[in-house]
């Protein structure tokens, strides 16, 4: 470096008119064809046509160039075009810079050409400077594990595991619920079709048991994670479920449990003992777990089922290696609070996900709630969504949570279809049955629901009359008349809040969005990725999805995954930090300021213990660069000298 | 605050309206009615009423009448919804409900009505044989066939039943349209006195809405059935006041009845075409109305064509049988469609007098 004459060709672009009819492109080669180092400077009107890239080909072999400027659009435009087009002459393809004249010089300047000149002159003197102490630069290749974990085996999980799974790729399932399935698991027959939710959880685990390079486990928790894209090593927990196998006298078991909790498989609208079952057929463990948090070790289950149960159990470590990590960790229903449109307060207050876990279990030709038939029942919608911000500063879920417009109306549907003789009252902020689903609304409509809209300041209330439970609500399509409507049933249309993750996001440390969930690079260009390489995520874990959309964001995940490790290697950008380990005194100044942690201690041959930076980890922010003492630390492409050469360059002008 | 009752588009549904569920209250029905205005608006609000269950709202509205089923509405409902046939139906629903004692629900019941029909008519047949007296077969004698006191004072008794009915179901829907229409200025004497004589000319005599909201072979048939029962009254108080025969009433008679067959015609063929939305849905005491009127004006031509041809026999049995046409369709006036002919004026006069538009 520095001894060696670079041979410099300079290209600029008229970019049809976009910037000849500002910048004086031939005044701007006037001025640096004889800047040292430049052996040849044109003007073109297309750069990037064929003809432009023809004619920086030919001169780099016809003058020997060995570094090329081009100085046109910006580099997120055609930067790559060019590094392309230079190393298709035989260059390194770093040996290039990409000066912007366009929206730096000509657009920004329109109104005074002779200064947009002078800028433009200045931008590709500057990339002249740069390229006399550029070096050739190599992509950084670290290579990959051909396996990938997923924390969360719901719907999501699930379909992403197969997908993964039948691409060749070795998968890890963690669910920290001591079976598989997820929310999906619990639900009875969802829209669009009727098939019911825990009817398409278990045929994704029959065919993930047909696999051979899927693993699973459940009552397990991610403990921690190390390393970086391509190459992560986890710990997971596996908490023990003190069955060993099944128990041919399960029933009798469960009978003689003294615990009587809420059954969260139910919504908590049935009770369950410590001892859960699996919770659906073709739920995956088939063996039971005992539930530890509720359990009393009164060891009556154990006399009935000896040869299953063993209490000694313990949690097991589990260290995997794995390429990329999906997050597929879901939500939590919303819970309303007590005395939130009468939740808790009056017993024929419920919420969706409780109405259709009491659906699942209905026959006969009558719907009955504490005993008493339901003959009208009002949904209000909008439970813990859309909430507008109080201004204290208390979280609130602004967003909308998408699907559950779409399953109060199946649930109508389902409703008039089963009881015919209900009234159903549709309290609604705005009615989203988006897309196909619309025809739900239609049909609802006709079958007889009635909808009454309610502003978001003035809300329906429910109280109780004597007796009777009365919902009040202010009808907008009126003459805002007061409605008193009395109901049997108030059923709250709860949306979806993010699960609780805590210890989780202390460990990944992945990106959270404005309503508390995942978020994502980019919800158009790059909705599965996250802003740490490696790290993706899928279904609700992102925002509320309904199960179609998580099995799409679960696809598109398994995608990105495979993308990762199936290569065997990846490619990153060169420009990183590197250290010259004999300038370093060891300050450690870099390492405390590391935001990626890819800064530790190696023994260099002859010099001794010095920093070092992992290329892999490194995101080439500069950080180091700032607090190191003595200069030791230096991002390549983008060293000390190039940048002092290239401020020096614009000074003079 | 209004207590919403549930069940009201149920009972809604017994007599029409069987798709207004289908309903988004979008307001195309109103925006299209050549009849809504600002301040009586409807359909889309009268459905509101309907689907949230609000009867006093309902029945308090005299928008109800204010309708007079064109059709546009229902033709241009997004949702098909049949806003027209809605507003029909809260028609005969409100007729059940303003009567006295509810005794219309009677004739909109499609298994009753029927047979209390055929009870009235047997007994008004029954009834005229009874106090028949001599048969007179050389010359038709009907004054001698039934003497002329039993047509007087079972006229009569009949006419004060008919009047005392509508006048009560006439108080009982002012109360229904007073509980909703409450403002704190009542109206002047003068005022009510005015739009009586106004909705009489306008809107009785000459039937101006209609005209608005429709095809004019509709407001023809319907002019000539409200124009013939005019003349066929009067030709009756002139037989009655004069105690004989009058060309005059033989003229006025003739046009009378030609004029109500014509229009009971049209309206037949109409509902039988029951292409058009006015003519597409009937309940059976649609259809006995506008039956019972051209047989009403069948019988009496018959009638007359048997007195001039002299044949004794066929114009006794034909005067007991418009004795009978002409009793059913009287008797049930105050509890049939024939209602809306008290109602309808009676529902502009208030409303416009309560709305102090003069």
């Amino acid at each position: 470096m520095g001894g060696k004459e670079r041979r410099i060709g300079v290209y600029v672009c008229w970019c049809g008119g976009n910037i000849s009819d500002v910048v004086n492109v031939e005044k701007v080669v006037e001025a640096v064809k004889d800047e040292p180092g430049v052996v040849v400077a044109r003007h073109f009107m297309f750069m990037c046509s064929e003809a432009g890239q023809k004619m920086i080909i030919d001169d780099i072999k016809k003058y020997k160039l060995d570094a090329v400027v081009v100085a046109s659009c910006s580099p997120k435009l055609h930067e790559l075009t060019f590094r392309n087009v230079v190393a298709r002459a035989g260059l390194n393809p770093y040996l290039y810079y990409h000066a912007n004249i366009r929206e730096q010089s000509s657009w920004a300047h329109g109104d005074d050409p002779e200064e947009a000149t002078r800028k433009a002159i200045r931008h590709v003197k500057m990339a002249i400077a740069y390229l006399r102490h550029a070096e050739p630069l190599e992509k950084i290749r670290v290579s990959a594990t051909p396996s990938v974990l997923i924390i969360g085996g719901g719907i999501s999980g699930l379909k992403a595991a197969l997908d993964l799974s039948r691409m060749g790729i070795n998968v890890f399932i963690v669910e920290r619920q001591p079976f598989l399935g997820g929310h999906l698991a619990r639900l009875g027959e969802i829209y669009p079709y009727g098939r019911k939710g825990w009817e398409i959880v278990s045929a994704l685990i029959r065919e993930l048991r047909k696999r051979d390079n899927v693993v699973i486990y459940t009552n397990a928790e991610v403990e921690s994670v190390k390393g970086f894209i391509g190459n992560f090593e986890v710990t997971i927990r596996v908490r023990p479920r003190y069955f060993k196998k099944k128990c041919e006298r399960l029933e009798e078991a469960i009978k003689a449990c003294p615990i009587r909790i809420p059954d969260e498989h139910y919504y908590g609208t049935r009770e369950r003992t410590a001892i859960i079952p699996p919770p659906y057929p073709g739920a995956y463990p088939e063996v039971p777990a005992i539930d530890m948090n509720a359990c009393t070790k009164c060891m009556k289950c154990l006399e009935i089922c000896k040869d299953s149960i063993d209490f000694s159990q313990k949690d097991q470590i589990i260290k995997l290696k794995v390429g990329s990590i999906i997050t597929a960790t879901g939500f939590k229903p919303y819970e309303p609070k007590k005395g939130e449109f009468g939740y808790k307060v009056y017993g024929e207050v419920i919420t969706l996900p409780q109405l259709m876990g009491i659906l699942r279990e209905s026959n006969g030709n009558k719907l009955t709630i504490n005993g008493k038939e339901v003959k009208s029942i009002a949904f209000i919608y909008c439970v813990g969504s859309r909430q507008k911000p109080k201004g204290n500063g208390e979280r609130v879920n602004t967003y909308c949570s998408r699907y559950c417009c779409n399953a109060t109306m199946f649930t109508a549907i389902r409703l008039f279809e089963k009881y015919p003789g209900i009234k159903q009252y549709h309290i609604y902020r705005d009615i989203r049955t988006y897309g196909k689903n619309e025809l739900m609304y239609e049909k609802a409509s006709r079958l007889g629901a009635i909808f009454i809209k309610y502003s978001e300041d003035d809300p329906p209330k429910v109280y109780k009359d004597g007796n009777k439970l009365i919902v009040k609500v202010r009808d907008l399509l009126t003459e805002r008349i007061e409605l008193e409507i009395p109901v049997d049933l108030v059923v709250l249309v709860t949306g979806m809040e993010p699960n609780e993750n805590e210890k989780l996001n202390e460990i990944l440390k992945l990106p959270v969005g404005r309503g508390g969930f995942y978020q994502e690079v980019h919800p158009k260009l790059r909705p599965v990725e996250t802003t740490l390489a490696g790290f993706l995520i899928a279904g609700t874990a992102q925002g509320p999805k309904d199960s179609r959309e998580s099995l799409l964001s679960a696809s598109a995940a398994a995608a990105k995954a495979a993308g990762i490790v199936l290569k065997g290697f990846i490619e990153l950008e060169p420009f990183v930090a590197f250290v010259d380990p004999k300038k370093c005194e060891l300050s450690k100044n870099c390492m405390a300021e590391c935001p990626y942690g890819a800064i530790s201690i190696k023994e260099y041959e002859g010099i001794g213990k010095r920093a070092w930076v992992n290329p892999a980890l490194c995101k080439g922010c500069g950080a180091c660069v700032a607090v190191c003492p003595t200069g030791a630390i230096q991002i390549r492409g983008l060293t000390n000298e190039q940048i002092e050469d290239m401020i020096k360059a614009a000074a003079k002008g | 605050m209004v207590k919403v009752k549930p069940t009201l588009l149920d009972v809604i549904k017994n007599y029409g309206a069987f798709d207004v569920n289908a309903c988004f209250s979008c307001g195309v029905c109103t925006a299209i009615c050549p009849l809504s205005t600002e301040n009586g608006e409807f359909p889309r609000r009268i459905i509101r009423y309907a689907l949230l269950g609000l009867e006093d709202k309902l029945l308090g509205s005299t928008e109800l009448w204010s309708c007079y089923y064109c059709g546009e509405c229902t033709k241009s409902c997004p949702r098909q919804a049949d806003p027209g046939g809605f507003m029909m139906a809260a028609r005969r629903y409100a007729i059940t409900r303003y009567s006295w004692g509810r005794v219309a629900s009677v004739f909109y019941s499609r298994i009753w009505s029927p047979v209390v029909l055929a009870i009235l008519s047997v007994l008004m047949a029954v009834g005229a044989w009874l106090v028949h007296g001599p048969i007179v077969t050389s010359k038709v004698d009907l004054m001698a066939f039934i003497p002329k006191n039993y047509i007087h004072e079972g006229g009569l008794v009949l006419g004060a039943f008919v009047i005392l009915s509508a006048l009560i179901n006439l108080v009982i829907a002012y109360r229904y349209i007073r509980r909703t229409q409450a403002n704190d200025s009542p109206p002047s004497l003068k005022l009510w006195v005015k739009n009586f004589f106004r909705i009489l000319i306008k809107e009785v005599l000459w039937q101006n809405r209609y005209l608005k909201c429709t095809n004019r072979n509709r407001f023809y048939a319907h002019m000539a059935i409200f124009w013939g029962f005019v003349l066929l009254f009067i030709a009756t108080g002139i037989d009655y006041i004069t105690g004989m025969r009058q060309l005059s009433a033989e003229i006025l008679g003739f046009i009378g009845g030609a004029l109500i067959i014509y229009g009971s015609g049209y309206f037949i063929y109409k509902r039988l075409e029951g292409r058009e939305e006015f003519a597409s849905y009937s309940d059976f005491i649609d259809w006995a109305f506008v039956w019972l009127i051209m047989l009403a004006g069948i019988t009496g031509f018959l009638l007359d064509l048997f007195i001039s041809i002299n044949e004794p026999l066929p114009a006794y049995a034909t005067f007991i049988a418009h004795l009978v046409v002409v009793f059913d369709l009287l008797v049930t006036a105050p509890f049939t469609k024939f209602a809306h002919a008290g109602y309808r004026p009676f529902a502009l006069w208030i409303d416009s007098t309560l709305k102090g538009k003069g």
